[in-house]
């Protein structure tokens, strides 16, 4: 306790260098255990994408590719599956409901997705939740399109806007399909997934929109209502479903049943496994990025290290005066492992305090910006374990100067000169 | 063998040292330190008064010979049980610089008391406290304005801050105190108040008090002097 009360007040003394290392120390406290907090959010929500899906089916190509564009609404499918099959598949009896997804309109950057009402039935995300609009409700005319969250915040769209669709994904898209604007009788609550970012409409919808086109071009001169109205507005396909099963047993055999479909190439996925492999593809960024905060509390201590090191030789007077009124060898050396041991924790506390700061104040904006949920919630295990781990280093670095003080009490004995 | 019944604070027979491959700095036969007497040690630079120094405080060991302080074989003891008779038993003033600066006045002169459990315990059975034995020693070497105890100990002047050593030293009463020029960074007028009050104040706590200094001039307060030059056979004159 005595030496405790002496290294603080000698660490106070020290005030400038002392400050100076501790604020890099805490600096990288902080950055490792944000570093570890985002990470954790981002597998959670990364995770939480989409959930109460058994099975999500396309045509035949990569599992995540087909999770990226289906799910993530990331990249183009590189082919359609027929209406027939999925009318086939849905109708299989082991099948308790299917959600069909149509993708490759867009309004300013964003998805349109073509779907069915059953969408908001049962898309389920995070532990099981469905989704819930926050305004309106689902589609029920055909030029009626439902928002997502942050469409709706972004763009400042209320119930009964018009909404025109391009064709095609991208900003500036030339191919407008301004003769049938939406109307916005729906907004859902936000959901930190892919949702937020999309426009749901119906699938008949998708077909309308495109009466008049060919091969992605407007013929000239076609007059669209009168075809429209004359129009069958049945899909001939889709991009994908997903599809839910009235038992998990059957997940695997209906993904056998799909994968071997003779009418046309699918792909059914599950969807955990999916996520799991394209979040080890993330993985590695996410391993590179904790290396580095790693490296940033390295530094940190080894900055402290410097810092006690240097300061030895200034203080061998103190510690000759404190051998001449009797103290120990093993005194001086617990004096100096206390200072880094302080040191240390301090930083560990300062660090975590102001993650929880800056979290506080940044989450509103991460999740304004990025869609990412971040609770400020406990530390995990594995931060508490982070932590652990600084003040271990923290304390095995005072080892060494601690070691050379002991070293240099033991030959300058009680004279030294200035 | 309590310290009380030993026939002498310091007893040194024929001790000699030097560092490996070089001449002796210190060889010794006979030197003696009575309990309660106060000597005064001449001893110029060069002379192996660092090393005596260092032999006395346990921090160095002979290579040959034998001390004793206070009737132990100090020389024969580990160096923790060293360790424990400098912190039980010795106290010592330096030159200059001889308090922590980021100890108050009061916390300085306590520090022995937290180092020895001994000295604590001598401290309070006498004074009641160990901060108030603090505090006697402090008034009777003439600081009790309690303006002092509230001031960072590097802002005292030369001389205050050799007093708060002394008080330092004396704390705990142990039976033996090193001063090694005291009061050579103090001016001359100073410098007789300051040897005034240590030696009042050894003579009250009963201490042995060995004075070791270049200034001969000193001598004459001390019912004894010798000089280190003529004590060690070893000294090559620098």
């Amino acid at each position: 306790m005595m030496l405790l009360n002496l290294a603080w007040r000698s660490l106070l003394n020290r005030k400038v260098t002392v400050l100076l290392t501790l604020f890099s120390l805490s600096l990288s406290v902080l950055l490792l255990l944000s570093v570890e907090k985002v990470r954790l959010e981002a597998r959670s929500s990364f995770a939480n994408t989409l959930s109460g899906t058994d099975l999500v089916v396309g045509a035949r190509t990569g599992q995540i590719q087909l999770l990226l564009y289906s799910v993530f609404r990331m990249g183009n499918a590189t082919n359609n599956i027929s209406w027939k099959s999925y009318q086939k598949i849905a109708s299989h009896r082991q099948v308790a409901w299917t959600v069909p997804i149509s993708l490759g309109d867009s309004h300013r950057g964003r998805s349109v997705i073509g779907t069915t009402a059953d969408y908001f039935r049962y898309y389920q995300y995070g532990k099981k939740q469905p989704l819930s609009f926050a305004q309106g409700q689902p589609f029920a005319d055909l030029h009626d399109v439902v928002l997502g969250a942050r469409v709706a915040a972004e763009l400042g769209y209320k119930l009964g806007d018009q909404v025109v669709v391009a064709h095609g994904m991208g900003n500036t898209s030339f191919a407008q399909h301004e003769n049938q604007p939406f109307t916005v009788n729906g907004i859902l609550a936000p959901t930190g997934t892919p949702v937020d970012q999309s426009l749901h409409i119906s699938l008949q919808a998708i077909e309308a929109i495109h009466v008049g086109w060919q091969s992605g071009v407007k013929i000239p001169g076609a007059d669209e209502q009168k075809l429209l109205a004359e129009a069958d507005l049945t899909p001939a396909q889709i991009t994908a479903f997903l599809v839910g099963l009235k038992s998990k047993m059957a997940t695997f055999k209906l993904q056998r049943a799909i994968n071997n479909y003779r009418g046309e190439p699918l792909l059914a996925i599950l969807p955990g496994v999916a996520l799991q492999e394209l979040w080890q593809m993330i993985g590695v960024a996410e391993q590179a990025l904790l290396a580095i905060s790693v490296m940033v509390v390295l530094t940190g201590l080894t900055g402290m290290l410097t810092v006690l090191l240097s300061s030895l030789n200034e203080r061998r007077r103190e510690l000759a005066i404190l051998r001449s009124v009797g103290a120990r060898p093993w005194h001086i050396m617990m004096l100096i492992l206390l200072e880094s041991s302080l040191l240390t924790f301090t930083a560990c506390l300062l660090g975590t305090l102001t993650m929880y700061a800056v979290l506080a104040v940044a989450a509103p904006l991460i999740q304004a910006e990025l869609g990412l949920k971040i609770t400020l919630g406990l530390l995990t295990g594995w931060q508490w374990r982070l932590l652990g781990m600084v003040m271990l280093a923290g304390i095995l670095a005072g080892l060494i100067p601690g070691w050379r003080a002991w070293r240099n009490s033991l030959a300058d004995g009680l004279s030294v000169r200035l | 063998m309590t310290a009380q019944l030993a026939d002498s604070a310091i007893a040194l027979t024929d001790v000699k040292f030097g560092w490996p491959d070089q001449p002796a700095l210190l060889s010794i036969d006979q030197f003696r330190l009575l309990p309660g007497e106060r000597l005064f040690l001449y001893g110029a630079s060069g002379s192996g008064k660092t090393t005596l120094l260092n032999l006395l405080a346990g921090v160095l060991v002979p290579d040959k010979g034998n001390i004793e302080l206070l009737g132990r074989p100090f020389s024969q003891c580990t160096s923790q049980q060293r360790d424990q008779v400098r912190a039980d038993h010795l106290g010592f003033i330096f030159q200059v610089f001889n308090l922590l600066p980021y100890l108050s006045l009061l916390d300085n002169v306590l520090l022995p008391c937290r180092f020895s459990v001994r000295r604590a315990s001598r401290a309070r059975q006498r004074f009641g406290s160990e901060e108030a034995a603090a505090r006697y020693l402090l008034s009777t070497l003439g600081l009790s304005d309690p303006a002092l105890f509230k001031r960072p100990v590097i802002e005292l002047s030369v001389g205050q801050q050799q007093r708060v050593a002394a008080a330092r030293a004396l704390i705990g009463e142990p039976e033996l105190i090193i001063a090694d020029e005291p009061t050579s960074a103090l001016d001359s007028d100073m410098r007789e108040t300051f040897i005034e009050l240590l030696d009042s104040q050894v003579t009250h706590s009963g201490s042995a008090l060995l004075f070791v200094s270049h200034d001969l001039s000193l001598a004459t307060g001390f019912s004894r002097s010798l000089s280190l030059a003529e004590l060690n056979s070893a000294s090559t004159v620098v």
